[in-house]
């Protein structure tokens, strides 16, 4: 019954999807309003209708209703709630039904939202997520069905992926899903332009929310992403540059690019091509990602099961390319602005270099990405690329991006002269050499990591610089006190202010991943009870084994006693967990984390005769607390960014 | 003499703090050798990172190596001269793997040329541009009216107008920030007045254009178009209310009508993944795992066989029977399609027929399980000849892992043993009263009396409480069972002998019609023990069978 | 001239698109071995029996040396096919080596009595041997002619008929360079 209503529901989403294809075309071609009313329409009955689907497979998977197929390979009878809820993204057909239903989410709101604003706009927008949502609808409902049925129902289940069943798997895939499916929203409004041929700056205004929006859920899935890495995978690394993280990071850089460069474009009305390609690309790079993880063609610890699913991913890859950048290359003529570039030192060049740059991240991590494909079908070798090369790539340029980041905000539009260079820079410039010598004398010897730190300290002394100046300037002004005047500056330029601390986020996380990337400690040994490893700071002593039977599996745990300098501090327990249908255990590490660094503990074997030794790994990993910091500062940045402090103004007064 | 010593206390402690950090030194060597390298079994981990057996020992040659002397280089170049250059995670750069050394730099080099080229071409460009402005402007609008001008050579007035009102918006956006910035300190006096001149120039310009445009006419679209679409889009009709009412609710009715139609067809009949992750349980009996398929058979063979599975898990017999035949006429020796012909007829009540399908599955290969399977059990069930089911399910036995599925098809020979010995010897013991049994009847729910025919097989099925998976605790076997049935599970019926049978389990029972404990099929009555769970020990244990699968 | 364009940004993009099709057509996990047609890694392994064998001892036969573990599914399915081979070929200055990886001693030993195997096996105990051969599924199977050369490596079951086979064409002294495939596990 659940499947059938979930199925159905499904289906007619399918139709009306199809039919938010037709409608627009029928208004454009009579112009009459009834058809373009019935496009709203349909889109908001897509999102009741997929609501009502999830909603039964929620219940399918709560209720443990094992006649349908997906329940019984995702759940057990002794799940608990909330891992049941979380089996809706535990797989391939549930999370592309959960994809679908934020899909239909925002287009809902969307519709909804400008319902009387952008009369021509709007049919092509809500085309294009009508395009979108028919094809999800369609590998849901014909080649990924989560409701088909299981005759006859097992009597239990088999349960989620062990590595699944974790607090952050919760929330990583809402989140980077949410990021995904938020830059549909750019994507459709900058198609309906190219297909209308409007293609001033009216789309880009429109959608400043809402991207930045998708671009912060979008980080938050990367950085919980890595999280769960950390925390779950237990090898002591948050981030392995595997096929699926970079398919998930890739995203990324077009978008934060395009945050950038828009900028140039409302001012100076030029890049609008390129502005148009960074959007469609970062668009065709979600679609991109779903299909390298659901179709199996490079070997990943998070990919799905292949099936048919990865050719369609394919080919609808093929239309959105081809489709997007054959408008583009069609409506060229259109896009050429007048040039308005004063001087090499201005913040157009700040912001242009920074897109070269993301740019190239970009382009060098996909080239890594794709690079064993390519080997084996041009030249015949097998070869692997993996984390050494991505990092002896890519750090020195998210160096130059993390000095492009103290540069941009301060440098003046137009020209900069000296004397606004010398204003801006000279102290924080001293400053961060200051910092970056005492490091130095202090232990920090290596070139890189110590160029990063003084790179950072630049990044934050020109950002708390520059708003010392500007509160002290408010205070003789105004007379105001320093809260108040801090209050009034985040007000009259909040996007000025929230991006500023946006990159302070990323000035937390750069430092986070310098230290630990350069400075962990790993050591690995056997230990009879009693015996103790040095590590670091640390001392860590076996206490012993004992084993314990947990609902889905049984739990090998050792505990250790940690002296921190000689202090004891607390026991560590990591595990083993031992699932009835896994053939190897699955890891469970522990770790504490501080300011300064994290100890991370992992059991990796234990003699099991006697319960009297284990083989442990241990990793000091210094200020990767920083990280997951970083990550909250940047979702703090986002809200200042966006928050409507002055109601609707901005927009409506930018579109009047 | 003390002072030597203490020397050469000093100097021992020396080389023991020497020896340690050179084995620290050691483990630090080998780590960074060990993540540069892949581990071949992993999915996509270094050497370093993997807690695979494989890694350990890949970590432990490297250490090894280092100390007798080797350097990192001759370690690598090992690893490579085995498993090929796929096993470096960052591929050396010579011949094509050069490529991907070199594009990521040129790439940006390029562009940060490119990039710069432009600018300075643009800078260069807007102070032609701007040239001759100053003393006439007015008598040349084109040559600053962005976007439109390019299109045609003559903008539309209108066009003209919302261009330049548009760039009035920015400028004035502009403006505001100067000032914003100006008063945080951000310019010096010099340096915002001159750049706050140029805009105020700018903005008197576009005024003057501005003016010199013939006045807007009234009823014109807010928005004109480019040109490159026709607008019909700028006007569109309305209809009566009431119409569009209908049409909506017709439309709405049909689709739902339409969409349930295709959803109840679809989840009934769709099933098209027939992938390796579709296993659920018993993969090695039912011959989806990797163990069974012998693979090598053509995609059409494949694709009738998956259709033959379906209509088989479906019950959906004919359908069933024809998808194999086909695959037989195709492949006549495609030893699945001939099990699953054997199980079809076995089904049906056919056991000569469905011994010769399996003895053809077996001819082609002798160790496909499903048919060793379905061979023993009908010898054991129907022919009742042991020593040919035991000898046949041994060979089945030898070929599986270690597992819960091989412990079920042990027991099952175990019992035969005993069958063939003591003949019902075990349904007639008078149950031992003590703390380690669990004693009680099985009942059946009134409403599903007339399903039962006398017939078919009665499992009682112990597992310890808390515990889904893996293999139950003990399990009880009656054959033709007369309900109700009293029954007693002790120790002697643990399916792991010398198991301890105690503590609080969870107790089900189920009525096979097949007699087959591994298969579950639909039309099975199922009932669990409603005061689950029972301690061991416990009497009046009543179950109700009351649910079919 | 926007066909012009056009047709560029699509040149541009297929080729993309054909890279990312021509991915369906491998398989991920696949490692070729840079092996074949080299002289075989020498090795010493101590057999169940308590015997020390070492490769170079028995230069000048026709080794067969197969890679395996009791928990691995083809293994399994394999075992008496090679028996039985092992029983046509002993005679015939083919020596069969069977190598024991990542297992332990009770569950080898149980397996090779199950399966009632005679010729010599040996546990590789340090992994140092599976290494050395670039094992990474079982069961891993490897041809050596009489000279030490490799001429064939088999991933996952042979098939009795690979075997005799390829025995021949290692007395031949002849070197397929293509490996072949049957269904394995991949080792831990």
């Amino acid at each position: 019954m659940t499947a059938t209503i979930g199925h159905s529901c499904v289906v007619i989403a399918f139709l009306l999807a199809i039919w938010g294809i037709i409608a627009p075309l029928l208004t454009y071609k009579t112009g009459r309003e009834a058809f373009f009313a019935s496009t709203r329409a349909g889109i908001l009955g897509q999102f009741l209708l997929v609501t009502v689907a999830s909603s039964a497979l929620i219940y399918a998977l709560v209720t443990a209703d094992f006649s349908i197929k997906y329940v019984a390979f995702n759940t057990t009878r002794a799940t608990p709630v909330y891992y049941r809820v979380t089996g809706l993204w535990g797989a391939l057909e549930g999370s592309l039904l959960l994809w679908e239903w934020l899909l239909v989410i925002f287009s809902g709101l969307v519709a909804w939202i400008y319902k009387d604003r952008h009369r021509e706009l709007m049919p092509w927008v809500l085309l294009i997520f009508s395009i979108v949502s028919a094809f999800f609808l369609a590998v849901i409902a014909f080649a990924s069905n989560p409701f088909e049925v299981l005759s006859p129902p097992p009597a239990d289940g088999r349960g989620l992926n062990p590595l699944l069943e974790d607090a952050n798997m919760i929330t990583h895939p809402p989140l980077l899903y949410t990021g995904f499916v938020g830059l549909t929203v750019p994507y459709a409004f900058a198609m309906a332009a190219l297909i209308i041929g409007r293609l001033d700056e009216a789309w880009i205004k429109t959608t400043r929310r809402w991207t930045i929006t998708a671009w912060c859920f979008l980080t938050m899935g990367n950085l919980v992403g890595a999280w769960w890495s950390y925390h779950v995978l237990g090898w002591g690394g948050y981030w392995a540059w595997d096929p699926v993280e970079n398919a998930a990071f890739m995203p990324w850089l077009p978008a934060t690019a395009f945050l950038h460069s828009v900028q140039v474009q409302e001012r100076r009305s030029m890049l609008k091509a390129w502005n148009l390609s960074l959007i469609i690309i970062a668009f065709s790079l979600t679609i991109f990602g779903t299909f390298l993880t659901r179709s199996g063609i490079l070997s990943s610890i998070h990919s799905f099961s292949s099936g048919p699913v990865g050719t369609l991913f394919l080919s609808f890859l093929a239309l959105v390319l081809l489709g997007s950048f054959g408008l583009l290359a069609y409506r060229m003529d259109h896009l050429r602005g007048q040039p308005e570039f004063d001087s090499m030192i201005s913040r157009e060049s700040a912001f242009l270099l920074n897109n070269v740059v993301l740019v190239s991240a970009l382009f060098t991590i996909f080239l890594g990405t794709i690079f064993p494909l390519l080997s084996e079908a041009i030249a015949g070798v097998q070869v692997s690329v993996g984390a050494p090369y991505f990092n002896s790539v890519t750090v020195p340029l998210f160096l130059s991006l993390v000095f492009l980041m103290a540069l941009g905000p301060m440098i003046a539009w137009r020209r900069a002269s000296w004397n606004n260079l010398k204003r801006n820079f000279l102290w924080p410039a001293l400053a961060s050499i200051g910092v970056a010598l005492l490091l130095f004398v202090w232990a920090i010897r290596d070139f890189l990591p110590l160029l990063g730190f003084m790179l950072s300290a630049f990044v934050a002394f020109t950002i708390f610089f520059d708003t010392a100046r500007a509160v002290r300037a408010r205070r003789r002004i105004a007379g105001e006190r320093i809260a108040t005047a801090l209050g009034t500056l985040v007000r009259r330029n909040q996007r000025r202010y929230g991006g500023l601390v946006v990159h302070l986020g990323i000035v937390l996380i750069a430092l986070g991943i310098a230290g630990s990337m350069s400075y962990s400690i790993e050591r690995q040994a056997t230990l009879e009870v009693g015996q103790s490893l040095a590590i670091g700071p640390y001392k860590v002593r076996f206490e012993g084994l004992r084993g314990l039977q947990q609902p889905t599996h049984f739990r090998v745990e050792a505990t250790f006693r940690v002296f921190n300098n000689g202090d004891e501090s607390r026991l560590y327990s990591p595990a083993l967990k031992f699932f009835p249908n896994q053939q190897a255990p699955v890891g469970r590490a522990e770790f504490q984390s501080t300011l300064a660094d994290d100890l991370y503990i992992i059991l990796s074997g234990f003699s099991e005769v006697g319960k009297n030794q284990a083989t442990l790994k241990a990793l000091v990993r210094p200020l990767v607390a920083w990280i997951w910091i970083g990550g909250v500062v940047i979702v703090f940045g986002t809200i200042i960014a966006i928050w409507p402090f002055r109601g609707e103004s901005g927009e409506r007064k930018d579109e009047s | 003499m003390w002072r030597s010593s203490l020397l050469l206390t000093t100097l021992g402690l020396l080389l023991v703090i020497l020896g340690t950090a050179g084995q620290q030194d050691l483990e630090e060597q080998t780590r960074k050798i060990a993540s540069e390298l892949r581990c071949p079994v992993c999915q996509n981990l270094s050497a370093a990172d993997s807690p695979s057996e494989l890694a350990q020992e890949m970590r432990q040659f490297i250490f090894d190596q280092l100390k007798q002397g080797k350097s990192p280089e001759q370690i690598k170049g090992y690893f490579i001269s085995k498993y090929g250059e796929w096993v470096l995670l960052a591929p050396t750069p010579k011949g094509f793997s050069l490529l991907l050394w070199i594009l990521p730099f040129a790439a940006a080099g390029a562009g940060i040329v490119l990039v710069l080229f432009l600018i300075r071409r643009w800078a260069k460009k807007k102070k032609r541009a701007a040239k001759p402005v100053t003393p006439a402007f007015g008598e040349q609008p084109e040559t600053s009216i962005p976007v439109a001008d390019k299109i045609s050579s003559e903008p539309p007035p209108e066009l003209a107008r919302s261009s330049l009102r548009e760039k009035q918006v920015r400028l004035s956006a502009e403006l505001e920030e100067l000032d914003f910035d100006f008063d945080s300190g951000r310019f010096s006096e010099a340096d915002y007045k001159e750049l706050r001149k140029e805009l105020e120039d700018q903005a008197v310009i576009i005024h003057k254009k501005l003016d010199s445009l013939p006045p807007p006419l009234r009823n014109q679209p807010a928005t004109p178009e480019t040109g490159a679409t026709p607008s019909h889009g700028a006007t569109m009709r309305s209809e009566p209310a009431s119409r569009r009412n209908w049409q909506l609710v017709a439309g709405g009715l049909f689709l739902l009508l339409f969409g349930i139609t295709l959803g109840v067809f679809l989840s009934k009949s769709l099933r098209p993944r027939v992938s390796e992750s579709d296993i659920m349980t018993g993969d090695f009996l039912t011959g989806t795992g990797p163990g069974g398929v012998t693979g090598n058979s053509g995609s059409d063979t494949e694709s009738f066989l998956a259709q033959g599975r379906a209509a088989f898990e479906r019950r959906d017999w004919p359908q069933a029977i024809d998808a194999f035949k086909k695959t037989l006429a195709i492949d006549p020796n495609q030893p699945e399609a001939h099990s699953y012909m054997g199980f079809i007829l076995a089904q049906a009540g056919h056991a000569e027929g469905a011994l010769l399908a399996f003895d053809r599955a077996l001819m082609s290969n002798p160790n496909f399980a499903p048919a060793l399977w379905g061979k023993g059990m009908i010898l054991y069930q129907v022919k009742k000849d042991f020593p040919a089911a035991r000898q046949t399910l041994e060979r089945l036995v030898s070929l599986m892992p270690p597992g819960s599925e091989r412990d079920e098809v042990q027991n099952t020979v175990a019992e035969m043993a005993q069958l063939s010995g003591k003949e019902k010897q075990a349904a007639k013991t008078p149950p031992t009263k003590g703390s380690s049994v669990i004693q009680g009847v099985v009942s059946i729910d009134p409403k599903l009396k007339d399903r039962v025919d006398g017939q078919g097989t009665l499992f009682i099925i112990a597992r310890s409480a808390g515990s889904s998976a893996g293999p139950p605790l003990a399990v009880k076997r009656i054959d033709q069972p007369k309900f109700p049935v009293a029954f007693s599970l002790g120790p002697e019926n643990a399916m792991i002998p010398g198991t301890t049978f105690s503590g609080k389990v969870t107790l089900s029972a189920r009525l096979d019609k097949d007699g087959n404990p591994t298969t579950k099929e639909p039309g099975n009555l199922t009932g669990e023990y409603k005061k689950n769970p029972v301690e061991v020990g416990a009497e009046k244990v009543n179950i109700v069978l009351d649910q079919i699968m | 001239m926007p066909w012009r364009r056009l047709l560029i940004t699509f040149l541009l993009i297929l080729p993309l698109l054909w890279l990312l099709a021509y991915g369906f057509t491998r398989d991920p996990r696949y490692i070729a071995s840079p092996l074949i047609g080299r002289q075989a890694p020498d090795f010493r392994v101590l057999l169940f029996d308590g015997k020390e064998l070492k490769l170079e001892e028995i230069r000048g036969k026709i080794v067969f040396v197969n890679f395996w573990a009791s928990w691995c599914v083809p293994c399994r399915e394999e075992a008496r096919d090679l028996e039985a081979a092992w029983q046509r070929l002993k005679d015939k200055n083919v020596v069969f080596l069977g190598i024991n990886i990542q297992d332990r001693q009770e569950d080898a030993t149980k397996f090779l009595r199950e399966f009632n195997v005679t010729y010599p096996n040996g546990r590789d105990l340090s992994g140092r041997i599976a290494i050395d051969y670039g094992v990474w599924g079982v069961p891993e199977t490897f041809f050596i002619d009489s000279s030490g050369k490799i001429t064939y490596k088999h991933v996952g079951t042979p098939g009795a008929e690979t075997i005799m086979v390829k025995v021949e064409e290692a007395r031949e002294g002849l070197v397929s360079a293509k490996e072949g495939k049957g269904s394995y596990q991949s080792i831990r």
